[in-house]
């Protein structure tokens, strides 16, 4: 039996829209946080991949595997501040296609 | 989900997440004036829903008057009462109705719900603060540590919610006491926010395994419960789907917490608005 494994593009906003945050940072604390709620076994199967973040709109577009994507929306939950910086990050839209994903961060 | 050949797939419509279907049950105001920050960000998670603690109904109409000229408006489960109620007689329509009140209306509404959480030890005390503040507040919630005040709050009508502390190792909860919350119809309230506020992994660890063990017997014993997050700050409220994926670091299936994060608020929302009102005279009948 041939088992597909499938891409899940997320498209996440940061509140405030104001807050001076990188994309490294923003990385590091996704990565951090996957591998402290779940473990590095599973945060090596999750494919994270950050396509595109767009600092203006602060609005991002991450890939992961959809067996994964569940976890992956436990971790943006669970950020609530990023060096003393209060934020959230919350999903505004998943799709399968890679364009359609796009089409909602522009 | 299998398409047939020439059908096209039916997409998944939940996400992103329903409008106006979020619900924060549990907000702690150090300064009135914070109450403004919340509704702002209410309004950019799309969460029609604020329970404020310690806030009383004549408090809370002050607050409304003084919100109603912003750029959005705030309501109270009242005043949509007063509009629906004509329409509507039984209380699952006036569910209904409030229910479309929230969708239609546009996106800058905001409802303020005023609530009360009672902290004791004892049962006596515990009757005697409901009967002080039972009137005042629209939705009464019970913490307790121990196993039989907690009994002797889920026979009680006038509690709402028990509130379960993910902090305390000693889980108060037997198979009796949720038997009675659900003869009662009440809820467990369960606080996310220590797991989302926690200092270290081994704090973390303690407060997930607390809550493991507290919602394998809620869920064995099918009683309902309601998630909150409990904001030390407006950047810890959270969407109602992201309530139920922090929800599943406690062993709870996303399907069973469907209703967990809208439904049962609202309904007890309604419920006590109904009760509070002039009209009323006892259950299913009001004044004309």
């Amino acid at each position: 039996m041939v088992v597909l494994e499938r891409d899940r593009y997320v498209v996440f906003q940061v509140l405030p829209e104001d807050i001076d945050l990188k994309l490294p940072e923003l990385k590091q604390k996704i990565w951090q946080m996957y591998k402290l709620l779940f473990g590095i076994d599973k945060t090596t199967e999750a494919g994270l991949y950050f396509e595109e973040f767009d600092n203006p709109s602060k609005k991002g577009l991450i890939r992961c595997n959809s067996n994964s994507f569940s976890f992956l929306m436990t971790t943006l939950s669970m950020i609530t501040e990023i060096d003393k910086k209060e934020l959230i990050v919350f999903p505004i839209f998943v799709s399968g296609l890679i364009k359609k994903a796009k089409s909602h961060l522009s | 989900m299998v398409a047939r050949r020439g059908e096209k797939m039916q997409k998944n419509k939940s996400f992103p997440e329903d409008k106006f279907d979020s619900c924060e049950n549990y907000i702690t105001l150090k300064e009135s004036s914070e109450l403004k920050n919340y509704c702002d960000f209410a309004l950019k998670l799309s969460i029609s829903i604020l329970t404020i603690d310690n806030l009383t109904t004549i408090e809370r109409g002050k607050i409304v008057e003084t919100i109603k000229d912003k750029d959005y408006s705030v309501f109270s489960p009242k005043q949509i009462y007063e509009k629906v109620k004509d329409l509507n007689f039984s209380q699952k329509s006036i569910i209904g109705g409030f229910k479309s009140f929230i969708s239609t209306n546009d996106e800058n509404t905001v409802i303020i719900v005023s609530r009360k959480t009672i902290i004791t030890k004892t049962i006596d005390d515990l009757k005697r603060k409901l009967s002080k503040v039972r009137d005042d507040f629209e939705i009464v919630s019970v913490v307790g540590k121990n196993k039989s005040l907690l009994k002797g709050a889920a026979r009680d009508k006038r509690v709402d919610f028990i509130s379960l502390d993910l902090l305390n190792n000693e889980i108060p909860l037997d198979d009796a006491l949720c038997s009675l919350m659900k003869q009662n119809e009440k809820c467990f309230e369960i606080v996310l926010s220590p797991i989302m506020n926690s200092q270290n992994d081994k704090e973390l660890s303690a407060i997930l395994r607390n809550g493991k063990k507290i919602m394998k017997m809620i869920l064995a014993n099918n009683v309902p419960f309601i998630l909150t997050v409990n904001p030390l700050s407006p950047f810890q409220l959270r969407t109602n789907n992201q309530l139920r994926y922090i929800g599943r670091l406690i062993g709870i299936p996303f399907n069973k917490s469907r209703n967990s994060v809208f439904e049962h608020q609202l309904t007890k929302i309604v419920n006590n608005t109904i009760k509070l009102h002039e009209d009323y005279v006892f259950e299913g009948v009001r004044e004309v």
